[in-house]
């Protein structure tokens, strides 16, 4: 199948997950992932990308029109979308969305093009003790950024890293904590884990209790195209959102989710008029949107030059890459050109697909949202049950999903976020390794994290991040990325 | 959300303390010389005192305006039903084979769970088995097992 061709299948699953409630990105790209192993590997990531950046798309279309964020990152979107929807400028907030986000996602992956060559090559100066230091500082960032307690962050960290320690170990081959399962011993599967966390959880916190069909806004569509005066109060919002949603999304634990906040509280603050804000203000629908398309761009820089994902999308992307033979960091752009620089171009032509597909097509995707929910969430358990089965043809890696599945529901109930778990669970193989490694050439002395330059820098950096989180009576900063 | 949070860190202590014994069994060795249970060591310890900060942070708080996790009208028949008909779902895999076992399970989706009344579900749930044929079996060209009735 062309490139082109998988581009397009990609960003219309993402805007069509993007507008149904209840499916995110995640679980999606998740259910997609054992159908892309029949791929090379460039088509399948141009594909898989197109489902992340398309959902930050379509996300907006329900907030708009139904006062309901089809996904995590479209939730300020709400707030000013769906009230210029009830004041009848429903037409000027998706078009504003939409050519937001392409505006910013388009300038966001220039950026990409940019900064990422640059950035291989600077990490082509680490070792196993920046390694270490770097995913440390992650972890920080992680905690520091997380919405909640600061103690339930870290204690989830914790546990991601050590079920990424299940299997067999790297240096001496023993099985650690596998129970005599042969399915163990190959380590617990991001997929499973990630299709359990994000489906089946989210499946299960939809249905514990009683919900009514969603109402869909009775308004005409009209005037999808932006007037002069909605250009001038969107353009600099849309700038500003993209520097912003950009920036952010270069951290690890960062992305849209937090992108569209930031950038919310941004527009509010430096507006003359702030009151306007939660009332049908465009700058609070043009900001957002486009701070979280310019961060889904910059999230893939510290997956492609550090081999680094900085939120659960970008760790199935790398899950995909390894299972493709290819591993990401300072050396791909050499290694893998193709690869990289095929993404690169998928991305612009992507998002000249979204607005096609989200301007136009607006009235069949509003047209979707009658679906009820009834029908889809056997759909979504029937694509986690056959991605799971269909990872290695092996009933176990259901029950590893259906574990998980509870698990990431009583995760929900009892307020510990998904999200950094599986952040934790990708990294620990490399944030053992590159410890152990470290302790192996330093002969037992953690000196050796302060004594190397930029390691030194990462490491003092973290531990200022989990300070300034941890001190203040273990209480947490704003944003967080939880999808 | 102050008793439940008592909850979930007492059973992460206990977790924490299984892990710490396991990973002294699987040898932690030297900082100079690290083993496989070196890393499993830190993660138990880590989470065994995070809990148990937890525990105590908890006992402080008021238990004034605590929310319940499971409010009244909880269809906890949902909540049980559908993990066991996804655990029975690989069960029935290879005795029944791919479709049968789809067009039951999506049967019971559609009808016991979702509520759908029985012609819809029947239609529905062919529809779906036929749909996840075409999708995964032939344009995709997973194999699944056939089951005893070869179908």
């Amino acid at each position: 199948m062309g490139k082109s061709f998988l581009c397009f299948l990609g960003v219309l699953t993402g805007t069509l997950i993007g507008v149904l409630p209840g499916l995110g990105p995640s679980a999606t790209i998740s259910l997609l992932l054992p159908a892309t192993f029949y791929l090379p590997p460039t088509p399948a990531i141009i594909m898989l990308s197109g489902v992340y950046y398309g959902a930050m798309y379509g996300g907006s279309t329900t907030s708009i029109l139904v006062n309901i964020p089809g996904e995590a990152a479209s939730v300020v979107t709400c707030l000013d979308g769906y009230q210029m929807a009830r004041q009848g400028r429903a037409g000027p907030a998706l078009g504003i969305s939409a050519l937001g986000s392409f505006i910013a996602g388009t300038i966001g992956v220039l950026g990409l093009m940019i900064a990422a060559p640059f950035l291989a090559r600077f990490a082509l100066r680490f070792g196993s003790p920046e390694y270490f230091s770097l995913i440390f500082m992650a972890f920080s960032m992680v905690i520091y950024l997380a919405s909640g307690s600061v103690i339930k962050a870290v204690m989830i960290i914790v546990l991601g890293v050590f079920v990424g320690s299940i299997g067999v170990d790297f240096i001496t081959g023993d099985l650690r904590f596998t129970f005599g399962s042969l399915t163990l011993s190959d380590g617990v599967g991001l997929v499973p884990v990630v299709m359990g966390l994000f489906g089946i959880g989210e499946v299960l916190e939809n249905l514990e209790e009683e919900t009514g069909q969603i109402q869909i806004l009775r308004t005409k569509l009209k005037g999808l195209l932006p007037t002069i005066q909605d250009w001038k109060d969107s353009l600099g919002p849309i700038l500003r959102g993209t520097v912003l949603g950009f920036s952010l999304g270069i951290l690890p634990g960062g992305g849209a989710v937090m992108s569209s906040f930031a950038s919310y509280a941004l527009e509010k603050r430096i507006s003359k008029h702030p009151e306007q804000f939660g009332k049908g203000a465009i700058q609070g629908v043009a900001g957002p949107e486009s701070a979280n398309n310019a961060g889904s761009s910059s999230n893939f820089i510290p997956l492609l030059t550090l081999g680094l994902p900085c939120n659960p999308v970008m760790a199935l992307l790398l899950g995909s890459l390894l299972i493709h033979g290819i591993s990401p960091g300072p050396m791909l752009i050499k290694d893998h050109p193709e690869l990289f620089w095929g993404v690169i171009s998928s991305m612009y032509i992507g998002n000249v697909m979204l607005v096609l597909l989200n301007l136009p097509l607006i009235g069949l995707w509003v047209r979707l949202l009658s679906v009820p929910y009834s029908v889809l969430f056997p759909l979504i358990l029937l694509f986690c049950l056959i991605g799971a089965y269909s990872l290695n043809n092996n009933v176990w890696d259901i029950i590893v999903m259906v574990f998980f599945g509870i698990f990431g529901y009583l995760m929900r109930k009892f307020n510990y976020e998904a999200a950094p778990f599986v952040f934790a669970l990708v990294l620990s193989p490399m944030f053992e390794e590159s410890l152990r490694q470290s302790l192996l050439m330093s002969e037992g002395s953690f000196a050796i994290f302060f004594t190397r330059p930029i390691s030194c820098v990462l490491m003092v950096t973290g531990i200022v991040l989990f300070s300034v989180a941890a001190l203040p009576w273990f209480k947490r900063k704003p944003f967080r990325e939880s999808q | 959300m102050i008793r439940y949070d008592r909850m979930s860190s007492l059973f992460c202590v206990a977790l924490a303390a299984a892990i710490c014994v396991e990973s002294i069994r699987l040898g932690p060795g030297s900082f100079s010389n690290p083993g496989p249970g070196l890393l499993p060591l830190g993660c138990g310890l880590l989470l065994g005192f995070m809990g148990v900060v937890q525990v105590a942070v908890s006992m402080k708080g008021s238990r004034l305006g605590q929310a319940l996790l499971w409010k009244p009208g909880t269809r906890w028949k949902h909540l049980i039903s559908i993990p066991v008909s996804l655990v029975a779902y690989p069960l029935f895999f290879d005795i029944l084979g791919f479709h049968l076992v789809t067009f039951f399970w999506t049967g019971f989706m559609y009808g016991g769970v979702g509520g759908m009344g029985w012609r819809s579900t029947v239609i529905a749930s062919v529809a779906t088995t036929f749909v996840s044929y075409l999708l995964f079996e032939y344009f995709l060209g997973l194999r699944f097992p056939r089951g005893i009735l070869n179908v």
